[in-house]
Parts: structure tokens; sequence; C-alpha cells
């Protein structure tokens, strides 16, 4: 591969060398497709060797500056090749097929990981995107004090209260919200900061429901995702939403709005968005403190 | 004498006539060679742009290897890759979708005797949308339980089954009631709504990446475009989009009704079989591969007729050449316009081709008018 655009990679040796910063052989030029990815990147200040991500990376702000490569899924494989990739960091929802079959023909290393909602998982990126990185140790470092910020949030919950029961609202289009159900980031997260989502095992995915079901799951907190929140006008339009007022979340109004990006990302801020998420569900004085 | 006076005023007449055949003759010919050179240029252009920028004399020399070139013609390896393995194949997908949508939709045009007619209104495109997203949606369950299907082509295949089975459903149905052309349209437009709904329901079952998943298929792309994928649809779409053109006279004499072309010794029922058979192939195939890529079916047959007329004999070939060189440059900006990433095409040929159909109905509102 660094024969192919060798022309090119002495061009941008040589503006490093104009530039000042330290120039390195193995210079990589690293694309990453999916928003977990790119935030252990920057938590691994590897962040100078990025030149492109996909739509999902969001976080740091900076990234958004990077060129895009498009929605993971359709991706296209000369604009990918375009930016000289040496390395491509995926996940196993990039596609189409036949792109990352033509990236792989021209012999750009691609590593792909297994995304799941679990902390497990999130371990697992971090290691194997700082090996992909030569980082390991800066890795194992990273994945070290995740896995402790998680062991200490977890050690908040309460073990003697009653796990309150707690509904995510994704979206609130046509006055009927979409509520996480099973098999959801959102769900996964719900599990980990202590809740109990009633609607975990009625249906997968996010789904509409409507006011009589909201108020049969009878949630004791709602949390909405900030875009939502702020488009219906915040706690009070929240609480007009059908059968909203009704339930105990609405009657206490522990209604709150949430940052969708830190909370569904699986990333090595995870393990503070829920100690942002347990600080809603259990009152302070219920927590055990850190 | 006066034989002779009438023979030499045949010869004139029938001289005459020679002139005015040429004259016809050649304006067609002329036209063909506009659509040919048109073709090669939209070609050339699109082998020569792109994300990755690379010389002109470096692509044609990666184009056609085995002519010794001189050496500074000759393109580094990874932009010879480049040229040969995507954006070669890519074209050549994209040139066949095109004109074999374009012949599809002309064809579908002068089965239904209607300016509207696409092949969607076989149920062609819903049902691949609907086995599409139920591949999309339960894939991964069926895959377990049938491991064969664990494969790329699972969801091409179930696409073009979709599109098959909805498509003689359309015909079988319509048939029994009788052989109109209106019954015909009519079971489609109910076709249409039940896969609709189907995929609707299904849509509502899926979760958030295979609900974004199904929204990038609907909106079409030609990145599928490699050898591979080639190899699978070209005996397909090639095959039919050459056929069909030999049914161009049956086409014709159907422009008169349905009993003249009896009269005129074409069986309707057949000729109707025959086109829906060719239209769902080709386009259940290019539905499957590419997803759907709207309008193409639609405008270039009212361009075509524009130009040269409505003799299908004339009209299906040039569809097929401008079909394909105007697939090609919607494709160009598809990947150039936000690179490194891309357009979905279906959106870019449905509002080019939206705003272009609409002026092509006011003129004809404004024609009819005067």
């Amino acid at each position: 591969m660094s024969s192919l655009f060798s022309h090119k990679f002495s061009s941008i040796a040589l503006l490093c060398l104009v530039f000042g910063a330290t120039p390195s052989l193995a210079q990589e030029r690293v694309i990453s497709l999916n928003g977990s990815l790119t935030e252990i990147v920057y938590a691994l200040k590897q962040e100078s060797l990025l030149v492109g991500v996909d739509t999902t990376s969001q976080f740091p702000p900076e990234a958004t500056e990077l060129s895009s490569v498009g929605y993971q899924r359709a991706l296209s494989a000369e604009g990918i090749l375009s930016l000289q990739p040496t390395l491509i960091l995926s996940t196993n929802h990039a596609g189409p097929e036949t792109a990352l079959q033509q990236i792989n023909s021209l012999g750009v290393e691609r590593i792909t990981l297994q995304e799941q909602y679990s902390i497990e998982s999130v371990i697992e990126k971090i290691q194997d995107v700082a090996e992909a990185l030569q980082q390991d140790e800066a890795g194992q470092a990273l994945a070290k004090q995740t896995l402790q910020d998680f062991k200490q949030v977890q050690a908040r919950i309460p073990s003697d209260t009653a796990k309150p029961r707690v509904l995510f609202f994704l979206g609130t289009g046509n006055a009927s919200p979409s509520v996480a159900g099973g098999n959801t980031a959102a769900a996964a997260m719900i599990e980990l900061a202590g809740g109990d989502n009633p609607f975990g095992n009625q249906f997968e995915g996010y789904k509409a429901v409507n006011a009589e079901s909201m108020i049969a799951a009878a949630p004791d907190v709602l949390f909405v995702s900030s875009r939502s929140f702020d488009s219906v006008g915040g706690l009070s339009g929240v609480l007009s939403l059908p059968g909203v007022a009704a339930t105990p979340a609405g009657q206490n109004k522990r209604i709150y709005s949430v940052d969708t990006l830190l909370t569904l990302g699986f990333g090595p801020r995870t393990p503070l968005a829920i100690a942002s998420l347990l600080e809603h569900l259990y009152p302070p004085e219920k927590t055990i403190a850190p | 004498m006066s034989s002779s006076a009438k023979s030499s005023a045949e010869l004139v007449q029938s001289f005459d006539n020679t002139i005015n055949f040429d004259a016809e003759q050649l304006k067609f010919v002329m036209f063909y060679i506009v659509l040919l050179l048109a073709l090669l240029t939209v070609l050339l252009l699109y082998l020569g742009n792109g994300p990755i920028p690379i010389p002109a004399t470096q692509v044609i020399s990666s184009v056609l290897p085995f002519i010794p070139w001189p050496v500074d013609w000759q393109a580094s390896a990874g932009d010879a890759a480049v040229i040969q393995t995507i954006r070669l194949p890519r074209a050549l997908m994209a040139l066949m979708v095109g004109a074999g949508l374009a012949v599809s939709g002309a064809a579908m045009q002068g089965l239904f005797r209607n300016p509207l007619a696409d092949p969607g209104l076989l149920g062609v495109s819903g049902g691949a949308a609907l086995a599409a997203v139920a591949w999309i949606v339960f894939g991964g369950s069926i895959a377990q339980v049938i491991p064969l299907l664990q494969h790329q082509y699972s969801l091409a295949l179930f696409a073009f089954v979709g599109s098959a089975v909805a498509s003689l459903s359309v015909f079988y149905i319509a048939d029994r009631q009788g052989s109109s052309v209106a019954i015909l349209l009519l079971t489609g437009i109910a076709i249409n709504a039940i896969t609709g709904a189907l995929t609707g329901l299904i849509v509502y079952a899926a979760d958030d990446s295979q609900l974004r998943s199904f929204t990038f298929w609907t909106m079409g792309s030609l990145a599928n475009g490699s050898w591979e994928n080639l190899r699978l649809t070209a005996p397909v779409i090639l095959c039919t989009t050459i056929i069909c053109p030999f049914f161009a006279k049956g086409l014709n004499a159907l422009l008169l009704g349905e009993a003249e072309a009896q009269h005129l010794g074409f069986s309707p029922r057949q000729l109707k079989i025959q086109i829906i058979v060719l239209v769902s192939l080709s386009v259940g195939a290019a539905v499957a591969f590419c997803g759907m890529i709207g309008f193409v079916g639609l405008v270039v047959p009212h361009l075509v007729r524009l130009a040269i007329g409505p003799d299908h004999t004339k009209l299906l070939p040039a569809c097929a050449l401008l079909g394909g060189s105007l697939l090609l440059l919607a494709d160009l900006l598809a990947r150039s316009i936000v690179a490194p990433a891309e357009l979905p095409i279906g959106l870019l040929t449905a509002s080019l081709g939206g705003p272009f159909f609409l002026w092509l109905i006011s003129r004809q509102v404004g024609r009819s008018l005067q």
C-alpha cells in the first residue's frame, strides 16, 4: 500500500517537516467508521492520525470538522480511497459489502469490531483500537480507567431499594413518543444505571407507545432525548404528551433531558453517562457515596 | 407511348419516395450518432473524474492495458486498480441498468398505451421493496435456520424473487379477469397497495439500524457495481434489453388499440405476457442490486419520443442509449458532489427528473390548448 501513494506520502512528510511536527515513517492515515471508535481515537490522543470519519462521529465536536465519508452503511469505495487511508476502523455496521471488498482488494488494512451494548464491548473496542494504532500502553491505561470508573459508578447503585421503572423517549413525533424497548442502547443504559425498563421484554427497538400503555407502564422516571425535549418546549411540553402527566414520573416531575451522543454512544464516556443517569434514578441520600 | 409515360411517372414517384425515405432515415441515423457520441463523452467523463484525481491519459491506459502506451501515460498500480476494479465495473453497471430501466419504461408505456406507465405499475419495485425489508429485518433469524442463506447476495436474491412474485401475481390475477389493459393497471395498483402496507408493517418492527439500511436501499445506489455483481446481473438485464426491441412491431400495433392489434395479426395477450416477463426480469434484477432508481424509466422514453416520434422499432434502442448515458451522468454526480461520501443516486434521478417532467407536462398542456 505504501508504494501506492508514495509520491503523495513524501509530500505529506515534507509538510510535516515544514510545520515542525515530528515526522514518523509509519505515519498512519486513519478513517473511523463509527462514532464510538472516533471517541476512542480522541481519548487515546491519536486524533492527528484521523483523515476521515463517518456521520455518526459527532463527538468530540472537532471530529465533525474532518472529511465525512457519509453514513457507515452507505460508504463509497472510491471516496474512502481518495483520502489515502492506511487503516480503517469499522464495526459490524459498516457497508455495503461490495464497497468494503473493493477497499480490501486494494490492500488497505481494515479492522472490524463487534458493537454490543455492554461495558465489556467498550473495553474490547478500546483495546482493539489501541492495538491497531500501536498504542497498547495508552490503551491498557484507558481500558483500566474506564473499567474502574464503571465499577465505581455501579457500586453506587443501592441494593436494598426496589429498582425504579424508567422509560426512554427517543422522539416525540405525532404525539405518540417513540419509546425504547429491548435490545436498544437506551435499554442497556437504563439497566446499567440500576433502572428497570417496563417495555424491555415487550418489544424490541423503538416503538410508538400510546397514552394507555404509558400509564399502564407506570414509569417513575422519564428520560427524553435532548433534541425531543427541546423541540416540544421542555418539561411542560413533555408533560402535555398524552398519558405522561398521569404517570408517577409526570406527577413528581421526574422528567429529564439527556444527551443522546453521550448516553447512547457506548464509548469511553459511558461510565460518566451512567453516573448522570444514576443521579436522576436515585435521590442523592440513597446512593452509596463514591 | 402512354405506357412509357406512366412508367416514367412511376419512376419519378418512387424516386421521390426514396429521397423522402432517405431524409427520414438520415434523421434517425443522425439522432443515433448524437446519442452514441453523448454516451462516449459521458463514459470518458465518468472514468476520468471522481474523488481520486487521475489524469485522462492514465485513465485511457488503465482501461485498455493491453495496448503499449507511452511510459508517461501509464498509471501507478494503485490508480490503475481504482479504474479497473471500481470505476469501470460501476460505469458498466450504470450503463446497463440505465438502459434496462429506460427500455422497460418505454415498453410499459407502449403496453399500457399510457405515458405515465412505468415498471412500478406491475408491482416490480413494490414487491422488491417488501422482500428487501423482510430480509433486512428478519434475514438474521432466517439465516440461522437456513445457513445457506447467510450470504452477501441474499438481499438481492430476496428482492429479485419479491419483484418476480409481485409482477407475476399482478399478471395472473388480471389475466383471469380477461386481458384488458385497464384491469392489469388496476390490479397493479391493488398489489402495490398491499406490498406497501406489508412493507410498512415490517418497517414498524424494524430497529433503528435496519430502518436506516432500508431507507438507503429505497434511495438506490450503484455502489454494488463490481465485476462479480455485473457477472450476475448482466445476463438478465442485457438479454432482456436486447430482446425487448424485437417486440417493437407488436407494441406499435397495440398503439392502435387491442382489437386493431389483433386484426393486424398480433395477439395482445401473448404480447402482454412477453413484455411483462421481460420487464419484470430486467427491472427486478436492477432493483435487486441497485435499489430503487426512479424517473429513468418514466422520463427517458418521453425525451426520445419528443425527438423521433413514437415508433417503437426506433424508440426502444434509442431509449437504451439515452437511459444508459443519463444514469451514468447521474452517478458521476452522485459520487462527486459530496465526496468522499456519496449521494444515493435515486435522489439525484428524482430531483433532476421531477422538475424536467413538470416542464414536459406544462409544455404538453400548452400544446393541447393551442
